[in-house]
């Protein structure tokens, strides 16, 4: 820098104004009255009309105005007792500055959204519809997202700002229609806007009285290894999308496509789980005349449906082979070691066995023995399931029951008077060792009468006053006791109520139950006076 | 055909005598000779099942009775609806009760309902454990989930299932008496809709509910003072102390059966449980209202008043460190010395 | 040491061959993995006899009967013979259930030869 060497002598003046020149800034020297008696030259080029400074800064300091699309800002500072100096600033590029920012931004902000959204849900068409409604939001006027065709026809979900989403279906020559679709559906990088015509857009793809399209964008939804689907995004005339917004709807469609992708994994997964376990699921029980059948299920795990309790119900089967026995109505409840997937497994097995033995056997007892010989492993004897077997046939207008158990809680007898009573069977778990005892118990089921299957989860549930006390065996019957002349479903519903309050929502082993009643004789039409 | 006071009172003399032919075939003829389905199921059977809660409260039906109605009027409806119901063309929709919510009935005639306007409806049942429905949603993708709970004790654990809906992207229409008689609860829990009645519920959605996603709201303020933190946290200590000083300052428990033990620890449970209720939702109401009517329970089964004053008692010197709790304490224990007779719009512990 | 585990374990040698572990707390799905690799561990082939005292359990779940199996054939594996004593009233009306009594031959083994075993440790 160079030292002012004199200060008392002023430089000449054309040096001052080669200064004043050399400024980005305008300045303004004026007098009392506002006249300008001196301005550079940016003040010249932003204020060419130097008169209208008079009216712009008439009895103020400051001031920020827009000037032949130059937003300005200026300041007054005094210089002596007539004269004052405007000093006033182009702010163009701070203002775009400031609005490339603001903007950058949002788009920051909505694709923290967008993430946010679409990785909430699983399912392909939550996360499709969530895709048409981000999109339609905040880069377009419509969107349309178009799925990979499936079975000939191909899937669209389109959304319209400010309406609700719409889905619908194309044929395959409408897909080759539309400008850039099938390539974006076949992975191909997308196409820039500018090159696509978007009057070769179907009208089907937009609702009617969308309005003249200004500008189409068609973009790829990646998935794994092949698109996800292809995102159709609308603009009504004039609009356009500029180079900025295409590489935000891109950046968008790759994280829509991700989130679409992952649903579709896993709604594979869901249905290829939904099948293997459907038969490990509680089954729907069948219809038996004359008897009321109630069952009730919960596994440990709460997120899955299946564990090792199971329970099933066989009605009646008239013999295969001619002149054979009928297979009897029969009801099985059991319990293998363990809990999840790997003890339904094992349930399921049991059940699958059990429905092709009793076709050969109706008598629990020996269906037991058979079953125990299938079941036992010689490699793991550890493993194994308990389980109650009941034989049911027509007595009188009640039935009689045959019962045996496999090292399993008998069921209890909630006779229509009211009293509770346990089944007298015995035996050996099933699946440890060869050699069983079982002692069967027969007993009679008069109308009213109800028989409760039950698994050790059901009164070992872990709960109560000090969270730790055992819901009981004794405390059961009492609570089966209160239970009389409901019908069958509504035991059930009120024992899973009690337990679940005396659990309190703390963990519990599976819990299975099954009740079955023999329907009380009604009579009609309705007494009135009975019920007071 | 016979007038509708009677046509009330044959169904609901039905359902007492547990009577599923009876009361399905009943429905079923009105049904058959052009009576609204929907009025079925909102203008006989819900006004007959809340006949039979007000007749249980007032000791007049037995607990079974009770049960055995609401099972009566359960096939009733399964009937008329599976009859009824057109080809579902609408959305679909998830109902569930909230974890630990016994009362199905009031949902289901919302689903029912949902059925007989063309709604795809997945009922999930009382007591939906939140994995359990959140599964559900994942796999099934509804438009909404409509989440009832009819006892406040249950909104902590309704509102760990509405985030978990909202969290996973679908908007929740919450309804039951839990959330308060005008939805005030739903709204604090940041809900995205509340309905007053099944008629509303149905209505909100076919007007194309479809409202803006929110993030889920799981900080409330007032739980600052970790009152209700520690108070579910020693709930069980809480309660074990406080049947112990009962039984020392009231000898005849000492002779009480199991059944008669489990049914004090039940009241002494659901006095803690309410108490915490209202401090979650920070609303004194929930815990008075409660006393009101537990004190209008207890007199229909003679029990005097006095043993929930004495266990409000104890309770204040057990909670003497949380000042909000205090307060609750006092004024339930001035609403029970005011002797407000029960008849408040409230919820039953059962 | 610090053990958080529901369910502890402590092992005894009243004899040379013979091995007594006192299980108590909750024998159940979570913790019946451990009674098994414990016990495992433990069964050599100079071992005569294991003896599980059971007087200080408090839960047992069917995952506990079957570690208890487990336990079992394990020993008779190795040749040593397997007992359980200290059976409460509420395992022993489990054990009669499911008829396990029999299967683990436990029924000699009472509250004396319980003692017995304890007297010499």
């Amino acid at each position: 820098m160079t030292v002012l060497r004199n200060v008392s002598t002023p430089p000449p003046t054309h040096l001052l104004h080669a200064v004043l020149d050399a400024t980005a800034e305008a300045v303004l020297l004026c007098d009392e009255h506002g006249a300008v008696l001196l301005a550079n030259a940016a003040a010249r080029r932003l204020l060419p009309d130097l008169q209208a400074m008079n009216e712009i800064t008439d009895e103020t300091d400051v001031f920020e105005l827009e000037l032949h699309g130059r937003p300005l800002r200026g300041r007054r500072q005094p210089v002596d007792e007539t004269h004052s100096v405007w000093t006033v600033h182009d702010c163009t590029d701070e203002m775009a500055r400031a609005a490339a920012v603001a903007q950058e931004k949002e788009r920051t902000a909505f694709l923290a959204e967008a993430s946010r959204r679409l990785s909430a849900s699983l399912h392909r068409g939550r996360c499709v519809r969530t895709t048409v409604e981000l999109a339609a939001a905040h880069l377009a006027d419509a969107a349309v997202v178009v799925l990979p065709p499936a079975r000939r026809r191909t899937e669209w979900v389109r959304a319209v700002t400010g309406s609700r989403f719409e889905t619908g279906t194309m044929r395959e020559r409408d897909v080759d229609s539309v400008p850039g679709l099938s390539e974006a559906l076949a992975g191909f990088p997308p196409v820039p806007s500018r090159w696509l015509d978007q009057t070769q857009m179907p009208a089907s793809l937009l609702p009617d009285g969308f309005g003249e399209i200004g500008a189409i964008l068609v973009t790829p939804l990646p998935g794994n290894g092949v698109p996800a689907g292809a995102l159709i995004l609308a603009r009504r005339a004039p609009g356009t999308f500029s180079e900025e917004e295409e590489l935000q709807a891109r950046i968008f469609a790759a994280r829509a496509g991700g989130a679409i992708s992952a649903a579709v994994l896993y709604q594979e997964q869901v249905e290829t789980t939904a099948i293997l376990q459907a038969d490990l699921l509680p089954p729907e029980l069948p219809r038996i005349e004359g008897l009321e059948l109630a069952g009730a299920y919960r596994p440990a795990q709460d997120a899955a449906r299946i564990g090792g309790d199971f329970y099933d119900a066989y009605p009646r089967t008239p013999s295969a082979a001619p002149g054979g026995d009928d297979a009897e109505t029969m009801i099985v409840l059991g319990d293998v070691v363990g809990k999840g997937p790997k003890a339904a497994v094992m349930a399921g097995k049991v059940r699958q066995t059990l429905r092709a033995l009793r076709l050969l056997e109706s008598r629990p007892e020996p269906l037991l023995r058979v079953l125990n010989q299938a079941l036992i492993d010689p490699r793991d004897r550890s493993r194994f399931v308990t389980l109650v077997l009941a034989s049911l046939v027509r007595s009188g207008d009640g039935w009689r029951v045959t019962c045996a158990t496999g090292g399993h809680p008998p069921p209890l007898i909630l006779r229509a008077a009211g009293r509770v009573e346990p089944i007298a069977a015995k035996g050996t778990l099933i699946g440890v060792t060869g050699p069983i005892t079982i002692e069967t118990a027969v007993v009679e089921l008069a109308p009213g009468d109800l028989l409760l299957f039950y698994s050790d989860g059901l009164f070992e549930a872990r709960g109560g006053v000090g969270g730790r006390e055992a819901y009981g065996e004794d405390r059961l019957a009492d609570t089966l006791a209160t239970c009389r002349n409901m019908p069958a479903t509504a035991v059930v519903e009120r024992l899973e109520q009690l337990v679940s309050d005396w659990i309190n929502g703390a963990g519990h082993d599976d819990i299975a139950m099954l009740a079955v009643r023999v329907p009380p004789r009604h009579h009609h039409p309705v007494n009135l006076r009975r019920t007071r | 055909m016979t007038s509708t006071i009677t046509v009330d009172a044959q169904y609901l003399e039905l359902v007492g005598n547990g009577d599923e032919w009876g009361a399905t075939d009943l429905v079923l003829t009105l049904w058959e000779n052009g009576a609204d389905p929907e009025q079925l199921l909102l203008g006989l059977i819900a006004p007959a099942q809340a006949r039979v809660g007000e007749l249980w409260a007032a000791n007049e039906w037995s607990v079974a009775r009770e049960h055995a109605a609401t099972a009566t009027s359960e096939r009733a409806i399964a009937a008329l609806v599976a009859r009824a119901a057109p080809r579902p063309t609408l959305g679909r929709i998830t109902v569930a009760c909230t974890d630990g919510e016994w009362h199905a009935l009031p949902p289901r005639l919302v689903g029912e309902v949902l059925r007989l306007r063309g709604w795809r409806v997945d009922f999930l049942g009382a007591n939906v454990p939140g994995p359990h429905l959140v599964t559900h949603l994942h796999q099934t993708g509804p438009d909404v989930v409509a989440l009832s709970c009819a006892l406040p004790t249950r909104l902590p654990r309704a509102h760990a299932t509405l985030t978990a809906c909202q969290a996973v992207g679908v908007p929740v229409l919450t309804g039951g008496r839990g959330f308060g008689a005008d939805g005030r609860h739903a709204r604090l829990l940041g809900a995205d809709g509340w309905a007053a009645t099944a008629t509303e519920a149905a209505d909100i959605l076919d007007a194309g509910w479809n409202p803006t996603p929110r993030a889920p709201h799981d900080d409330l303020a007032h739980l600052a003072d970790e009152e209700y933190t520690q108070l579910a946290r020693q709930r069980h200590q809480i309660i074990i102390g406080l049947l112990d000083r009962l039984r020392a300052g009231y000898p005849p428990m000492r002779d009480y059966d199991q059944r008669q033990a489990d049914a004090t620890a039940e009241d002494v449970t659901h006095i803690v449980d309410f108490l915490a209720a209202a401090l979650y939702v920070n609303d004194a109401a929930v815990f008075t209202e409660f006393l009101t009517w537990t004190a209008g329970v207890l007199a229909a089964r003679n029990v005097p008043p006095a043993a929930l004053t004495v266990c409000l008692d104890l309770l204040a010197a057990d909670l003497r460190d949380f000042p909000r709790a205090g307060d609750l304490l006092k004024l339930g224990l001035a609403e029970l010395a005011a002797g407000n007779p029960a008849g408040h719009d409230t919820m039953r512990p059962q | 040491m610090i053990d958080d585990s529901p369910l502890r374990i402590a092992t005894s040698r009243p004899s040379r061959t013979t091995v007594v572990l006192t299980v108590s707390g909750d024998l159940d799905f979570d913790t019946a993995e451990e009674l098994v690799a414990h016990a495992s561990q433990l069964l050599g082939a100079e071992t005569g006899a294991i003896c599980l005292d059971l007087s200080e359990l408090y839960i047992c779940d069917s995952s506990g009967l079957s570690a208890l199996i487990h336990v079992s054939q394990d020993a008779r594996r190795v040749g040593a013979t397997f007992a359980i004593t200290g059976v409460t009233n509420q395992l022993r009306r489990i054990l009669e259930v499911t008829g396990l009594d029999t299967v683990l031959g436990t029924e000699p083994v009472r509250a004396p030869a319980s003692r017995a075993s304890k007297a010499t440790t």
